[in-house]
């Protein structure tokens, strides 16, 4: 009987340690999923989803651009008409595809800013010469602000150092405030683009430009090449700033001159503003006469623009000047 | 002599049964006990959050970067007209298995395919009716519950030229003119020619 007894104690104390066992794990259980969730949710970058919102803004800033690049080329009659039409279209539609996502949208046109465009797009490239044929040349004066100044060209119709083509913006009523830009090849394949500015700073990048055929010296942006050339942005060592116009006050304006437009070949275009600063000597009206010609064109916009969900709200106005120096 | 033997027998039989079911405790423990941890990089947990914050931010890092140098309208424009579908696409008309040769193709053959992560690329537009519509350009199949989604809107305008197969602009076909182009003119009165939102779903595998 005693037998029996500690036997059928055994069993009670294997039963006990199994549920004693099994609370354990559940309280474990407990702990790493809560330990789990606790972090999930620290990791999480940001609940509400406001970055959304930047990043839909940065798409609409981007929309616009390319509506008013559009605008400006192909709609130069009336820009700013087009300019609406298409941002009528981007909320509308835009509008429609974010609500499946939960998201409300609107985007107006506030305002605009007008310029002028003025271009050289002869097909197979020109020589950067005045309309009436001179290689010394004012372009524009009493110019506010330039964007998207753009050339073109090869490596075999850029100039060698000797005369090296050279884009100047002067500041109005000075002969010392001047920011220049010189380009040359150096016989190696690299095109060389040097930057003197109003501040007295100069640099020179160096570009390998070797099989490239056709490529871009993005003056305001600083990319030559599709390679960011310091001399056009910020000067590496000091960080001396050498963009476009560097040096000539906010505030003033300046007159942006061409010398050596006959040794270089090739296209450009920019927009100026305001629109009344190109120079109606030099350059004829209208894209189908010329090169070089100025077309009505946008140099601004700012567009209202306002992001609502369930937990975010954010309003603001979006200021569009694709391809400005900062 | 019967009595202690038949209690002898009995307590064999108590003792398989107790076997039998601390075996069957043990099993039933070790089991739960992995499954309350039981997290491998490819199933959906809460625990895996990592791996898909992870993913989410390159996926958006991707389109960010694709969107900035302007490959994303070059991908959705990248048409071959004769063929009336996008370069080199198989003929469902959707790249399977490697994605179209643009910069948002090699851009996505960088990232995700070296790293084992599949994806599939969705283009969602409108019609002028207003209907939406829906085109695959990459899809390489169902995606798993931990997929991530990245997606960045893209503008074409009536004149946007056509991207050639060697990725240069068509000198002369534009969005407008192609017949055969999948992205209808949703405002045809207007200068914009679509909206189109890139969706990128990618998961683990």
């Amino acid at each position: 009987m005693a037998d029996l007894r500690r036997e059928g104690e055994r069993g009670q104390i294997l039963l006990i340690a199994a549920f004693t066992l099994a609370v354990t794990f559940v309280a474990l259980a407990l702990v790493v999923n809560s330990a789990i969730f606790t972090e999930n949710l620290a990791s999480r970058g940001e609940v509400a989803g406001s970055s959304e919102a930047l990043t839909y803004q940065h798409q609409v800033r981007q929309g616009v651009a390319e509506a008013m690049a559009y605008a400006n080329v192909y709609d130069d009659g009336s820009p700013g008409t087009s300019l609406a039409a298409s941002v009528d279209a981007i909320r509308s539609q835009g509008t429609t595809q974010q609500a499946r996502a939960g998201q409300l949208l609107d985007v107006s046109l506030v305002s605009t800013t007008d310029g002028t465009r003025i271009a050289d797009n002869a097909s197979g490239g020109s020589q950067f010469l005045s309309a009436g044929g001179l290689q010394e040349w004012n372009l524009a004066k009493n110019v506010d602000r330039t964007r998207n100044l753009v050339v073109t060209t090869r490596y075999g119709d850029l100039p060698t150092s000797g005369t090296p083509f050279r884009l100047e913006a002067n500041r109005t009523g000075t002969l010392t405030d001047i920011w220049t830009l010189s380009v040359w090849r150096d016989g190696s394949d690299n095109v060389v683009v040097d930057v003197d500015t109003a501040d007295g700073d100069t640099a020179q990048c160096r570009v390998d430009v070797a099989g490239a055929g056709e490529f871009d010296i993005d003056v305001t942006g600083g990319v030559v090449a599709g390679e960011r050339c310091h001399a056009l942005t910020r000067d590496g060592t000091a960080g001396t700033p050498m963009w476009f116009a560097t040096g000539i006050p906010s505030g003033s304006t300046y007159r942006i001159d061409v010398a050596n437009g006959h040794a270089i070949a090739g296209n450009y275009s920019m927009v100026v503003a305001p629109r009344a600063s190109w120079n109606s000597t030099t350059l004829t009206n209208g894209e189908t006469s010329g090169p070089p010609f100025r077309t009505d064109a946008l140099y601004g916009a700012t567009v209202a623009y306002v992001y609502r969900t369930s937990q975010v709200t954010y309003e603001t106005e979006i200021e569009v000047r694709p391809g400005e120096a900062p | 002599m019967t009595g202690p033997a038949r209690r002898r027998d009995e307590r064999g039989q108590g003792h398989t049964l107790e076997a039998v079911a601390a075996a069957f405790l043990l099993v039933a423990s070790v089991s739960f006990a992995l499954q309350m941890t039981a997290v491998t990089p490819l199933s959906a947990s809460t625990s895996s959050q990592h791996l898909e914050n992870q993913l989410r931010f390159t996926g958006s890092g991707v389109m960010a970067s694709v969107e900035e140098r302007g490959a994303l309208s070059r991908a959705v424009r990248y048409w071959n007209q004769s063929n009336a579908r996008f370069h080199d696409a198989p003929d469902g008309g959707y790249y399977t298995t490697d994605p179209p040769d643009t910069g948002f193709g090699r851009a996505l053959n960088r990232t995700l395919d070296r790293r084992n992560i599949a994806y599939n690329v969705h283009l969602v537009y409108e019609r002028a009716s207003g209907d939406r519509a829906h085109k695959r350009l990459v899809y390489r199949g169902e995606p798993s519950d931990h997929a991530i989604r990245a997606s960045r809107t893209v503008t074409v305008m009536d004149r946007d030229p056509l991207i050639d197969e060697d990725g240069t602009v068509n000198g002369t076909a534009t969005v407008s003119d192609a017949s055969t182009y999948f992205l209808p003119d949703a405002d045809p009165s207007g200068p914009v020619h679509n909206v189109v939102r890139v969706e990128v779903v990618a998961w683990r595998i």
